[in-house]
């Protein structure tokens, strides 16, 4: 031992002891703090260590990603994966290129927006195909600041509705049905700006496709692009599918693989949705060329537990978890399986999963297996139902306790944002860099209620689930007692799992919510049935809560409490309105290393995370220098 | 440390203490009077001010609950709460509010206090110049030395590697080398 050590050991021990005693007793503001954390932590937890979810409700982020005069940069997503020729029927041209190409459906979204343009001048962009992911809603025909890419190559095939209007009434006046670039194209500006246009025409209707190509595009790309239109063909007489309103069909949709089956040609799209005025949910969906459209789709996402999610019959399809290293169909015993093709996903859309589509000619039952990269099948590679029929989600009460929801959100740019209401109806944005990716994590409200004269049988937590609580919070077949309010609705007392002790859970439900409040009596005493009768909410526009209460109840004690809890298995995000804590600037601990960080950001929301694993405190170190709240409005 | 963080005896829970507290607290109170006392020794040896040091352990065990209820690892909690104080202390960030919330109920006084120690020979040097230190360099001290940690130990502690606590304790120590000898030139 050094001097320095020696000194420092001895000068440690005496500045300890100079100490002296400290109170053991617990300052009652610290159990105050400490208790609200506790058992703000038990609610999370008791849903966290259960929710296995990765992302079940899979929000799309990025659908626009790649809209605006420039293409978004971004990594060639086929690395490593096996290309392929595709060919598709897409509103009735067959249209052959390679995989790595992206083509995008534009029918059903860019014909109610050529609905506004001028007969004269309106032409209606049908596909685009290009060797750049340039997003589902942009189109050279319709964004005035479009411009090429210096190494982009892009063809936009349209019906062209201005030609039907200048020559009206002229027998013969189709243009030429020949599909040769060479002999069609002229240089020129059109309703699509400048270009190459080549005109050409189906049986009876004229159509025109628009070519870009950057300066220095390659040879091959100028190629492949060209050859593309000129092995076009297309039906006789094009049935394209049904429009619907913008609102209906807010972009395209990637087209990700066509095939034959006994029906006929099917076509793979892969087409986001809209939720609440924002674009959400991937739907993948089969459509064939006789059918009346969509045959067999819906929304699909992985899971942890669950690697693999498929659909359809011939083809079988579905979704894949990167990890996983091929994916092939499993027949009847002693047929040999089915290898499938996976197929990354565009680079506007950043789920992390891949898809995959097989061929089964026989029509038989098949069950899609993930393989890791040796060949063996993933564990827990369960895959839900491969009825060839609709599995598109009906709207459902409640979501399976493994599942996650989140609000809708919005891209901005780099930036998705989400608008949330707080819990006592305050609304605000939550802007976030899409890596963060928060809107895979499991989302709801959380306050804090209080009852008058109190005698603390029931806790002051009021938290909300979308899954039904019976799954994870209680126990036993039926409750342990119920109340009926004097609006119908039936309140329940259920036994509380063992990390709820000394609580049992009083659960109302409201719509797809469940409000659960902690509480210690097996019955409904007089103070349990005053929080089952007093304590309501209304749903917001995002499908959050609002409570609300009524005397003796008060929902928003104080202005402080209102809380969206965002929350994963090893992390959990709170944005707490709370003036209290952000007084003078507020707590702020932006340094991960423990595993909490906190700030203040506008209006007094209280940012806390607290990560439960080290491996995520890299999420909160950037969670710190990327998230924001803005257009914050308290309750009036 | 096998001997677990440095508990002393007017820490432990006073039969007395527990009665009066709701039942469901009863856990809360205990584990608060098992650790609060080291808890406060520790900070005490990282901010050189007692106030501060009780700021700092209150805040680092409210922080401590929710995640130790959620571990369900109550052997855990003390290395936690350990981590937790040193990591307050460590962060310049984490302590602004600490230090406004002790200064407004304070006042000035209370920085006169730590600034008006009186010297009383080579020990309070060496206390003088280990408030010098960058906090890191000074916990690195106070684990080894106090705590009695490993490297491994202060390296889990503090967050890096074993080689960087050596570091810390090794550019610590020259510094402290180095401040004394200059004050006693």
């Amino acid at each position: 031992m050094n001097d320095v050590e020696h000194d420092l050991r001895e000068l440690f021990d005496l500045k300890a002891s100079s100490v002296g005693g400290v109170a053991p007793r617990l300052p009652e503001q610290v159990r105050k703090r400490s208790r609200r954390r506790e058992l703000g932590t038990v609610l999370v937890s008791g849903l966290t260590v259960l929710a296995l979810v990765v992302g079940s409700v899979a929000v799309l982020r990025a659908v626009d990603a790649g809209r605006g005069p420039e293409p978004t940069p971004a990594d060639d997503p086929w690395v490593g994966y096996e290309l392929f020729e595709r060919t598709a029927v897409v509103q009735g041209f067959t249209i052959t290129s390679p995989s790595d190409w992206y083509m995008v459906d534009q029918w059903s979204w860019a014909r109610p927006i050529a609905a506004d343009v001028p007969r004269n001048v309106r032409i209606t962009p049908v596909l685009m195909l290009s060797n750049t992911d340039r997003g589902l809603t942009t189109s050279p025909c319709f964004d005035a600041a479009f411009a090429v890419g210096s190494e982009e190559a892009i063809m936009t095939i349209a019906a062209d509705d201005a030609y039907v209007w200048k020559h009206q009434g002229q027998a013969d006046a189709l243009p030429q049905a020949a599909t040769r670039f060479d002999s069609g194209a002229r240089e020129g500006t059109g309703a699509c700006g400048t270009g190459t246009y080549v005109p050409f025409a189906t049986e009876d209707l004229p159509y025109v496709a628009h070519f870009l190509f950057g300066d220095d595009v390659s040879e091959e790309d100028r190629t492949t692009l060209i050859r593309a239109f000129e092995t076009m063909s297309a039906q006789a007489t094009i049935d394209p599918s049904p429009i619907g309103t913008r609102r209906d069909h807010p972009s395209g949709a990637y087209v990700i693989a066509g095939g034959e089956n006994a029906a006929g040609p099917w076509t793979l799209e892969l087409r986001p949705q809209t939720e609440h005025g924002y674009i959400a949910n991937v739907q993948l969906e089969l459509s064939t060329v006789e059918g009346p459209g969509v045959v067999a789709g819906g929304p699909f996402t992985v899971r942890d537990g669950r690697p693999i999610e498929q659909g359809g019959g011939d083809p079988v399809f579905g979704a894949v978890v990167k990890a996983a290293d091929a994916v092939e169909l499993r027949l009847e015993e002693g047929t040999p399986p089915i290898p499938a093709q996976v197929v990354p996903l565009p680079p506007s859309m950043p789920f992390d999963f891949d898809l995959f589509f097989a061929s089964n000619d026989a029509d038989v039952q098949a069950t899609a297996v993930a393989l890791d990269d040796d060949g063996v099948p993933m564990a827990s590679s369960t895959p839900v139902t491969n009825e060839p029929s609709h599995t598109f989600l009906d709207e459902v009460d409640h979501l399976n306790p493994n599942e996650f929801w989140a609000p809708a959100v919005k891209m901005e740019g780099e930036h998705v944002v989400m608008p949330v209401t707080f819990p006592d109806g305050a609304t605000a944005e939550v802007v976030y860099p899409a890596e963060l990716a928060l809107e895979t994590l499991n989302v709801y409200p959380d306050s804090y209620a209080n009852l008058e004269e109190s005698s603390g049988t029931c806790g002051w937590p009021v938290h909300a689930s979308r899954s039904d609580p019976r799954d994870n919070w209680s126990r036993g077949d039926a409750p342990l007692d119920r109340y009926e309010r004097k609006d119908g609705r039936v309140v329940e007392l259920w036994r509380g799992q063992p990390w709820t002790r000394p609580h049992n859970i009083l659960i109302t439900r409201i719509g797809p919510w469940n409000i659960v409040v902690l509480c210690r009596s097996r019955s409904m005493t007089a103070e349990t049935t005053l929080w089952a009768e007093h304590l309501d909410a209304s749903g917001s526009t995002e499908g959050l809560l609002v409570m609300e209460d009524s005397p003796p109840l008060d929902a928003h004690p104080g202005d402080t409490g209102a809380t969206i809890r965002f929350s994963g298995r090893d992390v959990v995000v709170d944005l707490e309105i709370s003036p209290d804590d952000c007084r003078g600037g507020g707590a702020t601990d932006l340094g991960a290393g423990d595993g909490v960080v906190e700030w203040c950001a506008e209006g007094d929301v209280h940012v806390y995370a607290n990560a439960f694993d080290a491996r995520q405190y890299d999420f909160l170190e950037r969670l710190t220098s990327g998230l924001d709240i803005r257009n914050y409005r308290p309750v009036a | 440390m096998a001997e677990g963080m440095r508990v002393g005896v007017e820490d432990r829970p006073a039969g007395s203490g527990l009665e009066q507290s709701d039942a469901a607290d009863g856990g809360l109170d205990e584990l608060y009077a098992r650790h609060i006392g080291a808890g406060v020794r520790l900070a005490f040896l990282l901010t050189g001010d007692r106030s501060h040091a009780e700021d700092l352990a209150q805040e680092a065990f409210v922080r401590c609950v929710g995640r130790f209820r959620h571990l369900r690892k109550p052997d855990a909690f003390e290395a936690y709460f350990r981590r937790a104080i040193v990591n307050l202390h460590t962060s310049g960030l984490r302590r602004r509010r600490l230090e406004r919330e002790w200064l407004s109920r304070e006042g000035a006084a209370s920085v006169r206090r730590v600034s008006s120690q009186p010297d009383v020979g080579a020990r309070e040097d060496l206390w003088r110049a280990l408030g010098t230190l960058p906090a890191r360099q000074r916990a690195a001290l106070v684990l080894r030395y106090y705590e009695d940690l490993s490297e491994r130990e202060t390296a889990e502690v503090l967050g890096c590697s074993v080689a960087a606590v050596k570091s810390l304790v090794a550019r610590g120590g020259e510094a402290l080398r180095e401040r004394i000898r200059g004050e006693e030139a």
